[in-house]
């Protein structure tokens, strides 16, 4: 579970959102839809402990308290973040990757079927285990970033932008992944999405963001309105 | 030949004390992205303890092993005091912030231990083989042998503990992207602490080799040797550890042709001309590891 009260963030000059408050239970997927600079990114950045000002209470796996915590404490505790642009170490092989992404979880007695559990999950990976990163392309590298997240078995993942620039083919396999993890009943999945395709395949429900506030929430029957989609992004219908 | 097969493996000897001299700075500069100028005076401290641990009675080798925990311990200190407070996820300054503040530990240190044993060079106690071993027509210094076998270990363990462990991937993955590495549950803070500390050690170490080659330390030897690790760190291809390995090598040697058929006098002057050729027809460096800016 996952739940933001009343967060409020800046970067030192300014607040960038400003009194978030959102829940996301166990196997459920929230969007966040928005356009450019509405506060997205700075809302997963909050959570992860990379903003240098966050005010209001962040609660994570197992109703702790993660706001104030270090970032690499917040990982630990059972949360996993797939960065806009991938956040994929170039220079490390894909194994590699995958091991960093399992020092999240200290147990190493069962670090071989997490390994495989994922490369089942992403077969594409299995093939390039030695490969270095740099050397996947764009989707590839998206698979990667996305079962580093899930190797250590997060209880929240929090996933920015996982379609950007990606061709469309892909970015259905994206969202199919998406849907794959919620039946799996995994973690609570906050998607930070501009691509309103993948938020519809995949979200139980989304949170439409203007200038730094929630201004509506859409169920799954709202994110298929396209009319209703319109009018929320351009705060129409707040 | 025989004087030339002589030379050569001296100068190799002390090439390799000049790169694991180098390899400190490389390692720090690899997770940091910033020059630790405090990394010369471990090159100082650990002979300079080991003398002053000797002459308080302790056996040899609990000094040497003292001696090395002296300079991790510093640069425990230098982190702490002149790293932590700029670098690191949230922590937002230049480089010239803890290059200055490193630099200043550096005189800081140098001149404390100047004013407590003096300028002049103290005898290092460590008894070292004097008879030279004859192989065919040729001569070799042992110490030079021992010189080669430790660097040739230390940079095997420093190439297995980089390749193949959990704390390795860790250093590679804060040399690469410290905020992905958080984000992957590594508390960047230890990585790069333990990082120091143990690229420290080596400064240490090849402090103790250098005497040992030369039979004296003085506390402004730190700069001396350290500045030529430095050269051989920025000729290397700054980020590089295959690189100031190679870039290390080629100095001794050079070095130990310079002394034998020029002069000892223009030691130096091979240093910074290698230094100031490599900058002008290769000013990447010999190998090339892209700094993190340039990766991201």
């Amino acid at each position: 579970m996952l739940a933001l009260e009343n967060v409020s963030a800046s970067y030192g000059y300014g607040k960038v959102i400003e009194g978030i408050s959102l829940r996301v239970n166990a196997g459920e997927i929230c969007a966040i839809l928005g356009a450019n600079g509405a506060g997205k990114t700075s809302i997963l950045r909050a959570i992860m402990g990379f903003l240098p000002s966050v005010t209001g209470s962040i609660t994570g796996p197992d109703g702790v308290r993660i706001d104030g915590l270090p970032t690499h404490q917040i990982a630990r505790a059972g949360v996993g973040y797939v960065p806009e642009g991938r956040g994929i170490l170039y220079s490390l092989t894909v194994r590699d990757n995958l091991l960093v992404g399992a020092m999240r979880e200290g147990r190493a007695a069962s670090l071989d079927a997490r390994m495989e559990s994922v490369l089942r999950k992403f077969p594409i990976l299995r093939e390039r285990l030695d490969q270095d990163a740099g050397l996947l392309s764009g989707g590839q590298q998206q698979m990667l970033a996305i079962a580093r997240a899930l190797i250590s078995a997060p209880r929240v993942l929090l996933l920015d932008e996982p379609s950007l620039g990606l061709a469309p083919l892909i970015r259905r396999d994206i969202a199919e992944t998406l849907v794959t993890i919620k039946r799996d009943r995994g973690p609570a999945v906050l998607l930070v999405e501009q691509d309103v395709k993948v938020a519809q395949r995949s979200a139980d429900f989304a949170l439409v963001l203007r200038r730094g506030r929630l201004i509506k929430r859409l169920d799954a029957s709202g994110l298929v309105d396209r009319e209703g989609l319109r009018n929320a992004y351009l705060g129409q219908s707040a | 030949m025989e004087f030339v097969v002589q030379q050569f493996i001296s100068g190799l000897a002390a090439g390799g004390t000049y790169a694991l001299v180098a390899l400190g700075f490389v390692l720090i500069f690899g997770v940091l992205n910033i020059l630790n100028i405090a990394h010369v005076q471990t090159v100082m401290l650990a002979p300079i303890s080991l003398i002053l641990l000797v002459n308080q009675g302790v056996p040899l080798i609990v000094a040497g092993a003292l001696s090395l925990v002296a300079t991790g311990v510093f640069g425990a200190l230098v982190f702490l005091l002149a790293l932590k407070p700029f670098v690191g996820p949230g922590r937002k300054a230049t480089y010239l912030a803890p290059f200055i503040a490193t630099f200043g530990i550096s005189l800081l240190v140098e001149h404390l231990v100047g004013a407590q044993i003096g300028s002049e060079p103290r005898a290092f106690p460590v008894p070292t083989q004097f008879d030279l071993w004859q192989i065919g027509p040729i001569y070799i210094v042992p110490i030079n042998v021992i010189n080669l076998a430790i660097v040739s270990g230390m940079l095997v363990v420093l190439a297995l503990i980089i390749n193949r462990t959990n704390f390795g991937r860790a250093m590679r993955a804060v040399a690469e992207n410290p905020e992905v590495a958080a984000a992957q549950g590594i508390s960047v803070d230890r990585v790069v602490l333990l990082t120091v500390i143990g690229a420290s050690v080596f400064g240490g170490i090849s402090g103790l080799l250098f005497a040992a080659d030369s039979h004296v330390a003085t506390a402004f030897m730190g700069l001396d040797y350290g500045l030529k690790g430095l050269v051989v760190m920025i000729v290397g291809g700054v980020a590089s550890p295959v690189g100031a390995v190679i870039a290390g090598l080629l100095l001794g040697v050079l070095e130990s042709v310079a002394v034998a058929y020029i002069s000892s006098v223009y030691r130096d002057v091979i240093t910074f001309g290698m230094l100031f050729a490599v900058l002008i027809l290769r000013p990447q460096g010999l190998l090339v590891i892209a700094s993190r800016e340039a990766r991201t």
